[in-house]
């Protein structure tokens, strides 16, 4: 697992479109560092949700799950969070702080699942995914991103909890 | 392409304004090239607008930070605008800047009888004849740009929209009324194709074409009313074009919404962006070459620019639901950021082509790689992309994995 390949792998399924995240009347320059410090949030809040089902899943029925995924990406992906991408000023080293936060937040991930069912943690995968796709959208991103970043998302915890992957690039 | 030796092309190009004046001709197959950049980094986005930014760039430095840019032509101050400049040749403009932030910017005073595209489009032309109809197209670019920097021209291409309205509203015939909408868009298309029209103007005659038409539709199941709508509506639209004045078409816009059919405008609105955001993804998915990049950025340029203006102008009526309001706040953002990507994208397309850019920007990437990391590398290649500078294909030769620069492939026209 490579963390840094995690992030520009959903910051490229984001790619211009981070824009229709921004707050309104928003201008901005650096659009890189915005969409990858997006990327990160958008992960970090998807590593959330999966750790979130890890807790839940052992005492839990399937439906308080996919509500524990769900409030955790919702807590970690709000319109503030995501917003702060764009109003605060963004240099090579919150930049790198947001990275190091976000492989912390995988590494996590890789840790906790060890050793699980791989049907199980497939099903958590994809409900985080799905669950970031949802937040997104309702941050006003359009469906054909939010749905190119749910399918970059889902291949990259794939990938951290080592789950075979249809397309890993 | 001024690709000759790799090590000769100046960094950041755009803000190089003298480097692209001293770019040799073109010869050959290039010629072709560089008029269709040229001409349309002068119509695409807002008329003139190569010419602007080469200007200013002649006068103010990247890095300066904010400056205070006052236009002057024929020693008079026609207009002044703020502009944010980056070190790395980014940059943006603003209409407005908080007072505390004025105190900090430099004033530059920028001539704009200094007109370096349509100047290098002329001597390309003077030293390459073109037959007609190619040189009906540059001519029409050239004019088209000129316009720009005379107060209160009028476009004739609105001028003509205007004749035929009022020509085809004294007919009584039902049937010519419904063909109105095709005769006035299909007019536009031909504005806008022989390189007449810029973005704004072509946004106006869009508009005069489909908002009454879509309020109309709101009646289809009474004719009369229907009729009625249209009729009034495309008489408010001929009104606005009277003096071939584009951003006379405002009011249609607010009238429309006051007349309530702000839920039509908002799908027109929703479908003048997707249609921009698919030629901005088609741009950005093209080959390496900037003569088809600049063609779809072309065609994106007006759906943005009319999304972005739809959503501001229809936000002035006070008869715009909140919930509306909220949704055209949030689609006018990403429209305005769009339109002024793909400005930012003709113009890169015309000088990074003529100045031969890409070799210095690969040297640039593979500096960041060396001092960054990947992250830098990453970086600075999307930021290109993003900016609708180049497309994705051509980081393999950008990042140094592949040596085969941008072509022109005439295919592309």
């Amino acid at each position: 697992m490579d963390p840094d390949e995690s992030v520009f792998a959903v910051a490229d399924a984001l790619g211009p479109d981070f824009v229709e995240l921004a707050p309104d009347g928003e201008a901005h320059f650096d659009p890189s560092n915005i969409a990858l410090i997006a990327a990160t949030s958008i992960l970090t809040a998807a590593c959330g949700g999966v750790l979130a089902a890890i807790q839940q899943s052992a005492q839990a029925a399937t439906t308080s799950v996919l509500q524990a995924v769900r409030q955790a990406v919702r807590g970690r992906l709000s319109r503030k969070r995501v917003q702060e991408a764009f109003t605060e000023v963004t240099d090579d080293k919150a930049r790198d702080a947001a990275f190091d936060a976000t492989a912390a937040s995988l590494a996590e991930v890789q840790r906790s699942a060890a050793g699980l069912d791989p049907a199980e943690l497939a099903g958590m995968v994809e409900a985080a995914a799905a669950a970031v796709r949802q937040e997104l959208e309702g941050l006003g991103l359009s469906p054909s991103p939010a749905e190119r970043v749910q399918r970059s998302v889902s291949i990259q915890l794939a990938i951290t909890v080592n789950l075979p992957t249809e397309n890993p690039d | 392409m001024a690709d000759g030796n790799p090590d000769a092309a100046g960094p950041r190009a755009l803000t190089q304004a003298q480097a692209f004046l001293e770019v040799p001709l073109p010869e050959g197959a290039e010629v072709l090239a560089e008029i269709h950049l040229l001409a349309w980094s002068l119509v695409g986005s807002v008329a003139g607008d190569a010419d602007r930014r080469l200007a200013l760039n002649q006068a103010a430095e990247p890095g300066d930070g904010l400056i205070h840019a006052v236009f002057v032509q024929n020693g008079a101050v026609v207009s002044d605008g703020w502009h944010e400049r980056r070190p790395d040749g980014s940059g943006r403009h603003h209409r407005d800047v908080p007072e505390d932030r004025r105190a900090s910017a430099r004033e530059v005073q920028v001539d704009l009888s200094l007109r370096p595209a349509s100047d290098r489009l002329r001597k390309v032309i003077a030293a390459n004849p073109i037959p007609p109809p190619g040189s009906q197209l540059i001519q029409g670019a050239l004019d088209c740009a000129d316009r720009s920097f005379t107060p209160f021209a009028g476009e004739p291409g609105l001028l003509e929209i205007y004749q035929e309205i009022m020509a085809e509203l004294l007919q009584p015939d039902l049937e010519r009324i419904a063909n109105m909408p095709q005769l006035i868009y299909d007019r536009q298309k031909h504005w806008r194709r022989m390189w007449s029209m810029d973005a704004r103007a072509t946004a106006a005659a869009r508009f005069a074409a489909q908002i009454p038409a879509v309020c109309a539709q709101a009646h289809e199941d009474d004719l009369k009313r229907s009729v009625t709508t249209y009729r009034e509506l495309v008489t408010i639209a001929a009104d606005r074009l009277r003096a071939g004045w584009w951003d006379m078409t405002d009011q249609l816009i607010t009238d429309a919404v006051d007349m309530g059919y702000a839920a039509q405008l908002d799908k027109l609105g929703a479908d003048l962006l997707t249609e921009a955001t698919q030629f901005r993804d088609a741009a950005l998915a093209a080959p390496p070459e900037p003569v088809r990049v600049a063609g779809l950025l072309f065609d994106a340029a007006p759906p943005a620019y009319a999304a972005a203006w739809l959503s501001h102008s229809g936000q002035k009526s006070r008869a715009l639901t909140h919930e509306f309001a909220a949704a055209w706040a949030h689609r006018g953002t990403v429209a305005e950021e769009m339109s002024a990507r793909i400005a930012d994208g003709l113009c890169h397309q015309a000088v990074d082509w003529i100045t031969g850019a890409y070799w210095a920007i690969r040297r640039e990437v593979a500096g960041a790689r060396a001092r960054g990391g990947r992250r830098a590398e990453w970086a600075m290649l999307r930021d290109g992309e993003f900016g609708l500078r180049w497309p994705r294909s051509l980081r393999s030769f950008l990042s140094g994995e592949s040596d085969d620069p941008p072509v022109f492939d005439p295919r592309s026209l």
